[in-house]
């Protein structure tokens, strides 16, 4: 039993790879092309929310599933130029998609969806007073 | 209790909005004009509520004044709802174009029971005002949980609902507080114009 565990000791110094086999590295790098996404509310609370995040070359399948941490930021390391797609969801009907366009280990982002743009809310008070005014034209013109 | 665009599949909002448009009709036509001075101050007051947040478990949210809106409008408290849904989409982040048909049809559904609370149940009008108040959010916050339920989506039908339900007794307080003092002020205005 004793000669048995000796062995087993000696292969062990001998041959690490073998008995650690499920044995997990972890090693510690900065990087300068890491991209940070910080999640907030519009109120500036920061926001629980799951960050998936797509490569410019596979468009549905998932690069990297994050969570956010207690500051509301998750990160991520490109591995390639081009656009890449990012969505934070909350899981409570919350969500925004972002670009962010890597270049030269560079990165710019943009929203989109929800995302504000002046025109449309011109489009819409637009809309919205000819629809009221062709609603009331008869009836102001009756009274 | 606003819907982002992205979590329903495009065929459900467009089915949603083919809807909401219907909805919109029937509720909106032949409208007045004393009406529509009534309904423009009212989606005023709406809209702007619904700018001031709040947090409730992390969550920020806000009113939306469904149950008074239902209560003050009857069936012109829809193309209401639906104004303000379109602007909270545009100028707050509230929501989305897409998914607008399903909010608008959500809290639609509530402002619908609201009214009808308000209007048929034999109760003291305060409990009626506190009682439409809590169903015009919480009947959209199940409807909400609901959807999430069937799109495989979020974090759970009884989390969005507990999370909501608080947000609908503060509707209902506020609305209860809001009628009251309509009846001192200007009772003429809760008489609904779904008659």
């Amino acid at each position: 039993m004793t000669r048995g565990i000796v062995w087993v000791k000696v292969l062990w110094i001998l041959f690490p790879w073998v008995v650690e086999a499920h044995g997990l590295d972890a090693k510690v790098e900065t990087s300068a092309r890491a991209i940070v996404i910080g999640c907030a509310y519009s109120n500036g609370d920061r926001a629980d929310a799951e960050v998936l995040v797509y490569s410019p070359h596979e468009a549905t399948r998932i690069f990297q599933r994050l969570q956010t941490d207690l500051r509301g930021n998750a990160s991520f390391v490109p591995d390639a130029d081009g656009i890449w797609r990012v969505v934070v969801d909350d899981g409570m009907g919350h969500r925004e998609e972002l670009e962010v366009i890597v270049e030269d280990s560079t990165a710019t982002a943009h929203g989109r969806g929800a995302n504000t743009s002046l025109r449309s809310v011109v489009l819409a008070v637009l809309a919205l007073a000819i629809a009221g005014w062709w609603m009331l034209r008869k009836r102001v013109n009756g009274t | 209790m606003h819907v982002a665009d992205g979590i329903f599949p495009v065929t459900g909002c467009v089915v949603a909005h083919l809807a909401s448009a219907a909805c919109l009709y029937s509720t909106g036509r032949n409208v007045q004009v004393p009406e529509a001075s009534k309904m423009g101050l009212v989606a005023a007051a709406a809209f702007v509520v619904s700018t001031m947040q709040f947090p409730v478990a992390g969550l920020p949210t806000h009113l939306g004044l469904y149950g008074l809106l239902g209560i003050v409008l009857g069936k012109r408290a829809f193309p209401v709802l639906y104004v303000c849904l379109l602007f909270q989409s545009l100028l707050l982040q509230h929501g989305g174009l897409l998914s607008l048909g399903v909010n608008s049809l959500n809290m639609g559904l509530g402002t619908g029971a609201a009214w009808w609370m308000w209007k048929f149940l034999p109760i003291r009008p305060a409990l009626r005002a506190l009682g439409a108040g809590v169903i015009g959010a919480f009947l959209p916050a199940l409807m909400l949980a609901w959807e999430f339920e069937l799109a495989d989506y979020g974090r759970g039908f009884y989390v969005v609902a507990s999370l909501y339900s608080i947000v609908a007794v503060l509707e209902g307080i506020v609305t209860a507080l809001a009628v009251s003092f309509l009846e001192r002020a200007k009772p003429e205005i809760l008489v609904s114009g779904a008659e």
